[in-house]
């Protein structure tokens, strides 16, 4: 079927904590993507040491095609001992969907998983196996384009517990309110705020426990080609744009650079508008061409959007301010928000022509850094999960 | 009359942002709008001298400072 996925999550931290007490790890091996989250017990710094180990040895045994036996085995036997409490705990699910749609679910003592089709809330059986003494529910399934998976810490639940709600937010409530949510929101990103927000709320911004929800969207593959700096040799143009403008009709592209934007429009021959639009004091207006996505001015808005996405993946800052951010119309948003919101797999079309008038010292800031910008680009992409080649010309 | 104002990287650097407002203004101003068409433009490739600004396909740099004296003369004085 060849399904892709977009995740992501948000975590809120137990208030007064510094560190959050769950993790959550999005990896991906040649056929699958794998989202693990692992909640360890208590707060603070002893709970974030041990959900990060919970987490990153279950991504990296399961990376290794270790069988789930051994991955818990290991668990067991590495985790600290809790001194108050006698034992090493921490509780994780595993959600891995195969490029084939196939899909496995692992889950041990967080809330069940929240699955979404069709506007519906899907039921998961349950299918408990004991393994060394921990009782495990395993489902294996299919998904189709359009599923919504959520995994959550207890956190979630436990919103409002005591004050604005006597139980907490139960399960089929905040499941409902996914449902509610999976029709308005287009990402991810927003689906999984969107609840954190709502438990945030609830616990009257001072969260009583570590509160994490992971989201994971079946879509359809979102290529991104981005164009940015002229060719080293000027003859390679034409191949730089013809390749940057190849792929099929999913294919976004963006083109950074107003020299890069005028040898798009030479190649292309299409014609090019500017705009004298400072929606933003410090980005350079965009442009408009036929057919192209986006056009912007190059290492400025870059630095602005590297700047955007550190925060995201940072993902602390992550909030409602961000998303007003997102979607303010500078180039700079809206590259970061196509690149967050709408895109699996980004391309970079990178030239490395050196623009003389940049190699200036009397400027106010140092234009003379595309690659080191590109390399900056790559690793956020990569850290938000999704697949980066560059192509240097 | 067809002007074009750089807005690309190092012209915005030096100012491209002020000068735009500047023009408008000065357009404005002189109640010329329907005689001077204001575009955006990317790199013209003489980033080194200051802002670059085309009349009519002439060549100009400018900087924010000079922008009201160019106007009375190049534009102004070109209708």
């Amino acid at each position: 079927m060849g399904v892709t996925v977009d995740v992501a999550y948000k975590s809120l931290n137990k208030f007064t904590e510094i560190l959050c007490g769950d993790k959550v790890e999005i990896l991906q091996t040649e056929d699958s993507h794998i989202m693990i989250l692992a909640d360890g017990m208590g707060s603070g710094v002893k709970a974030n040491i041990l959900a990060t180990l919970t987490s990153k040895i279950l991504g990296t045994m399961f990376l290794n095609g270790a069988t789930l036996e051994e991955c818990v085995e290991t668990i067991t036997e590495t985790l600290p001992i809790c001194q108050v409490r006698q034992v090493a705990y921490a509780t994780f699910s595993i959600l891995q969907v195969f490029h084939s749609g196939e899909a496995y679910l692992v889950e041990f003592d967080n809330p069940g998983c929240i699955f979404i089709r069709n506007g519906r809330l899907m039921t998961i059986p349950q299918n408990i196996r004991e393994v060394k003494g921990k009782k495990i529910n395993e489902y294996r399934f299919t998904v189709q384009r359009g599923d919504a998976l959520i995994l959550m810490s207890d956190g979630t639940i436990h919103a409002g517990v005591g004050s604005l709600l006597n139980f907490g937010w139960v399960w089929e409530d905040i499941a409902a309110y996914a449902v509610k949510q999976y029709p308005m929101t287009i990402s991810a990103m927003r689906l999984a705020s969107a609840i954190c927000q709502a438990c945030d709320e609830l616990y009257e911004y001072r969260p009583g426990d570590d509160t994490t929800v992971a989201c994971m969207r079946v879509i359809n593959s979102k290529p991104v080609h981005l164009m940015t700096g002229p060719a080293q040799d000027a003859s390679r143009d034409t191949e730089m744009v013809t390749k940057w403008m190849g792929g099929g009709v999913d294919t976004r592209r963006i083109v950074c650079g107003g020299t890069s934007a005028t040898i798009v429009s030479r190649v292309l021959k299409r014609r090019l508008d500017v705009s004298l639009d400072y929606v933003d004091p410090e980005i350079p207006p965009i442009a408009y061409m036929d057919g192209i996505d986006l056009v912007t001015e190059g290492v400025l808005t870059l630095n602005r959007v590297i700047q955007l996405l550190k925060r995201y993946v940072k993902n602390e800052t992550v909030s409602e301010d961000f998303f007003l951010e997102l979607d303010k119309p500078n180039g700079a948003s809206m590259i970061a928000k196509m690149l967050i919101e709408d895109c699996t797999e980004l391309h970079m079309y990178v030239g490395k022509a050196i623009n003389s008038a940049y190699q200036n010292p009397g400027l106010p800031f140092d234009l003379g850094i595309r690659q080191n910008l590109v390399e900056q680009l790559k690793h956020t992409i990569e850290e938000m999960g999704k697949p980066v080649t560059v192509t240097y010309y | 009359m067809k002007v074009t104002i750089c807005i690309g990287s190092a012209c915005h650097l030096r100012g491209s942002k002020e000068i735009i407002q500047k023009m408008q203004q000065l357009v404005k101003t002189h109640n010329v709008s329907d005689k001077v068409d204001l575009n955006g433009a990317f790199c013209s490739g003489n980033c080194v001298n200051g802002v670059c600004v085309t009349v009519d396909g002439e060549l100009f740099s400018l900087s924010p400072e000079t922008t009201e004296s160019f106007f009375e003369k190049e534009i102004m004085g070109r209708l």
